[in-house]
């Protein structure tokens, strides 16, 4: 009985990890409105800097390890590049609900670091769900009225880049030459956006007809791989999934994305030698949080639980507000016979999804076990 | 006689209309509450659904989210008293039975807590909340089996949407 429940959450484990990690915000889109309230009650709206060169939305947390390095960064920078027309917001997920507690951590954070620029404060976590933030910090670059550049987390290098990048967009000769930004064509955004809805509606041929559509205008874009894997891991055919996501890494060899979801499937699949190592590489970095459960996950399975559990720490600090994480430790508690952890963790993998549509009800207090 | 008919049917079409009317600004209340309760902003949704009820007092919804209001607030007996209040005017209203059903967990009767929740479960057709809390009752009973059940059924539906 234990190994055929354990077998269906398995089951629905695939699907429900692709559908959460593929969720990625795009380039070339248009941002997401943003309306919230700061730290004294006023309310700032994302509109009300139409005419910037560029608004720099940083998303961070006072728990985040990396977040204070992030806040000074674009603080120095916020100060020396305000007046050419370039606007940093803050915006902090701490949790779902603030209270007064936090409120002063927040502030008691920012007179630390001496932070100038406004601080939004995002109850409900309604902004963080809307740009699909996947690590805190992340960065969303916003100029000419899309979204420009994003950098989930902090990485050394991402951020050096990034900062070239918004060096160059300010005029600035930058010293070393910035790798040109790869950026996506937006009819093919477009059509991987569309096909992703065709895809939660279940009209499969629809959303395949339109990624291999988005594949031909732009064959660098990695998103319509992405999805086409997904489609084929809900429909069972993993054989193709796998194919998929290593075509789509013959075109972008540096995606961490697709050889992360490479990797988890490898993983899954019973290769875990090969997925080890790609899932290696993925992890390298913060810029694709899932690489880091993914494996956690590879690691559990080959018997390294040290390793595992590490991991899974990371992923935790980079973002604890990603069900698909806590899914995925439900499914390896439930597989070594930890019945009462796999339920705790399915509990607050659907916490999360909850929390989207009714904020607060099932972190009131009191309920837990 | 003409005229008392048309008259008949003027006042039948002004209380119709001022009826409508006031439901329609309590509905209007009520959305702007829940856009404050979402950003976190509880005693300003709170007086909006107060006022919302003081236009339409049988409102069920309003009673329903006021329910939920208090509850995130802690306060579970006045929570339930608006879930009752909801349940009066629409004994079908699953989300008030729900309501309930965390009420009564919070006051430790897991067996009534169950059997309203089943019930909520049997009338609402998008019943993640209820499973939800149908869960925590699994789990709070130490039946880790029925509780991971229940939480993968939800976290089913959230996928399958």
């Amino acid at each position: 009985m234990r190994r055929f429940l354990f077998s269906c959450a398995y089951l629905f484990l695939s699907a429900a990890i692709a559908a959460d990690a593929f969720a990625l915000p795009a380039i070339g889109a248009a941002p997401p409105a943003l309306s919230l309230s700061d730290i004294q009650g006023k309310e700032v709206s994302l509109a009300q800097f139409t005419g910037k060169k560029a608004v720099i939305i940083l998303f961070w947390a006072t728990w985040s390890d990396n977040s204070p390095k992030a806040l000074s960064r674009f603080e120095e920078f916020s100060r020396k590049y305000a007046d050419r027309g370039f606007q940093v917001i803050g915006v902090n997920a701490d949790r779902q609900e603030l209270s007064p507690e936090d409120k002063e951590n927040i502030s008691k954070t920012l007179q630390k670091l001496g932070i100038t620029f406004p601080i939004l404060l995002d109850r409900g976590l309604q902004a963080f769900h809307d740009y699909g933030v996947i690590a805190l910090p992340s960065t969303v670059v916003i100029a000419e009225g899309r979204v420009a550049y994003e950098l989930p987390g902090f990485p050394l290098v991402g951020r050096e880049e990034m900062f070239d990048y918004l060096l160059s967009l300010a005029g600035e000769v930058v010293k070393k030459a910035r790798k040109e930004g790869y950026a996506p064509r937006y009819d093919a955004v477009a059509d991987t956006h569309l096909a992703r809805r065709f895809t939660v509606k279940g009209a499969h041929e629809m959303a395949k007809s339109l990624l291999k559509k988005a594949m031909e205008k732009d064959p660098l874009y990695a998103e319509p791989y992405l999805e086409l894997a997904r489609i084929s891991v809900k429909e069972g055919k993993q054989q193709e999934a796998e194919e998929t996501l290593r075509k789509g890494l013959l075109v972008q060899p540096g995606s961490r994305a697709l050889m992360a979801e490479l990797g988890y499937l490898l993983s899954r699949r019973g290769k875990v030698k090969e997925a080890r190592e790609i899932l290696g590489k993925a992890a390298e970095d913060d810029s694709y949080p899932p690489a880091h459960y993914y494996y956690a996950y590879a690691l559990a399975k080959d018997g390294d639980r040290e390793g595992s559990a590490a991991l899974f720490q990371k992923a935790l600090s980079l973002n604890p507000y990603d069900p698909s994480l806590h899914i995925l430790m439900a499914d390896l508690s439930g597989e070594t016979g930890l019945l009462r952890d796999a339920a705790s963790f399915f509990r607050k993998a659907l916490e999360l999804f909850l929390s989207r549509e009714f904020p607060g009800i099932p972190a009131s207090g009191g309920f837990h076990p | 006689m003409k005229g008392v008919v048309s008259l008949s049917l003027f006042l039948v079409f002004l209380v119709t209309s001022l009826a409508k009317a006031e439901g329609g600004r309590a509905d209007l209340l009520l959305r702007d509450a829940l856009s404050f309760a979402g950003k976190g902003d509880l005693e300003r949704a709170e007086a909006m659904i107060a006022e919302a009820l003081r236009e339409k007092p049988d409102h069920p919804l309003c009673h329903d989210r006021l329910g939920y209001i208090l509850l995130r607030k802690g306060e579970a007996e006045a929570a339930f008293v608006e879930f009752t209040k909801a349940l009066a005017v629409n004994p079908r209203l699953s989300s008030s039975m729900t309501g309930i059903g965390f009420v009564l967990i919070l006051r430790g009767d897991l067996d009534a807590a169950e059997r309203v929740l089943k019930e909520a479960l049997r009338l609402n057709p998008s019943p993640e909340l209820t499973l939800y809390a149908l869960g925590l009752v699994y789990e709070k009973k130490g039946d880790w089996r029925s509780a991971i059940s229940r939480y993968r059924e939800g976290l089913r539906r959230f996928r399958d949407r």
